[in-house]
């Protein structure tokens, strides 16, 4: 049986198991910070006098009270990011410990009881 | 009888190591695609529910979600949809990171004597992930602005034009997705090294032996 040097610790990274803290943080910095920037660079450019800025992304206050498109509504974006990029983040860190869960599970099952 | 199960005292073989990168593949693309069908699904209902015109922007899926449009029955057709692309999408960004990045030196090792698996904690490599990430989004940008191109409604399609405000170069037309696609690349490409770094940084305060 061939044995792969140097490949001993690929195995343990394959079934790591994801940080849901980390996951969480990182999908709200990134989500808040995309959220933010959108906003802020229509405000930036502009508009004409007389054409209101940014009203497709201004629709996105159907789903976001408060949101509008302008410095405070790009705080409140902001919020709000923060809150749905931690819940993606907890969600698909979860879903992924999960599945990894079960099937380890399943695998040390399988070798204490027919080993 | 009660063992301890270290895979890092056993041989690995490479089929082994191989069928463990499609198993995390499956899995990763089975958790985008109930992901984004259920995301889809709901949001659909969702708009249906809170707004008076739910079709309004909605609707614009269905330009490359055939059968789709923002009624329950479309939902469905949402759902399906969603679960393919999340699905491929999902199964692409593992196959490029996990071919990219050193994953054998990405976990962070808190071994406790006490479990019967040892299970590290997984760090990120921002590079394998922006790259994998930037390449699918640049990609499908660009599949979208050529299926607008080919069926003939590039003119009209002003929904699409206004990611030009954010990516430079972008216009629908072949070399317009193409330099919108660069562009998204890069900003995706940043955002996951950003990604990346805050989830690093976390699992480091967490630090070896501290629970979760």
């Amino acid at each position: 049986m061939t044995t792969t040097n140097g490949s001993t610790g690929l195995v343990p990274a394959l079934f790591a198991r994801a940080s849901v803290a980390g996951m969480a943080a990182g999908g709200a910095v990134v989500f808040a910070l995309v959220l933010f920037l959108a906003t802020a660079v229509l405000l930036i450019k502009g508009a004409d006098p007389g054409v209101p800025i940014g009203p497709n992304l201004a629709a996105m206050s159907t789903f976001l009270p408060g949101y509008d498109v302008s410095w405070g509504g790009a705080l409140v974006g902001a919020g709000f990011g923060l809150l749905f990029g931690a819940l993606l983040g907890t969600a698909i860190a979860v879903l992924w410990n999960l599945t990894h869960l079960i099937i380890i599970g399943l695998v040390v099952l399988q070798a204490t009881w027919f080993d | 009888m009660v063992r301890t199960y270290s895979a890092r005292q056993q041989s690995v073989t490479p089929e082994f190591v191989s069928s463990g990168i499609w198993l995390n593949t499956k899995l990763l693309g089975l958790i985008m695609g109930l992901g984004l069908g259920i995301g889809l699904f709901v949001f659909t209902h969702l708009s249906i529910l809170v707004t008076d015109q739910p079709g309004r922007y909605l609707n614009l899926l269905g330009v490359f979600l055939f059968g789709y449009e923002a009624t329950p029955a479309g939902a469905w057709a949402g759902l399906v949809w969603g679960f393919v692309f999340g699905a491929l999408s999902g199964a692409y960004v593992y196959q490029v990171y996990a071919r990219t990045a050193d994953v054998a030196h990405l976990i962070q090792d808190d071994e406790d004597g006490d479990k019967i698996v040892h299970q590290p904690v997984l760090r990120l490599s921002g590079h394998a992930l922006g790259l994998a990430l930037g390449s699918l989004t640049a990609l499908q940008l660009f599949i979208a602005t050529t299926w607008l191109v080919m069926r003939g409604t590039a003119g009209e399609s002003i929904h699409a034009a206004l990611w030009s405000h954010y990516l430079p170069g972008y216009h629908v037309s072949l070399v317009g997705g193409l330099l919108g696609g660069l562009s998204l690349f890069v900003a995706v490409y940043l955002f996951a090294h950003l990604f990346a770094a805050v989830y690093n940084g976390v699992v480091r305060l967490q630090g070896p032996g501290r629970r979760q």
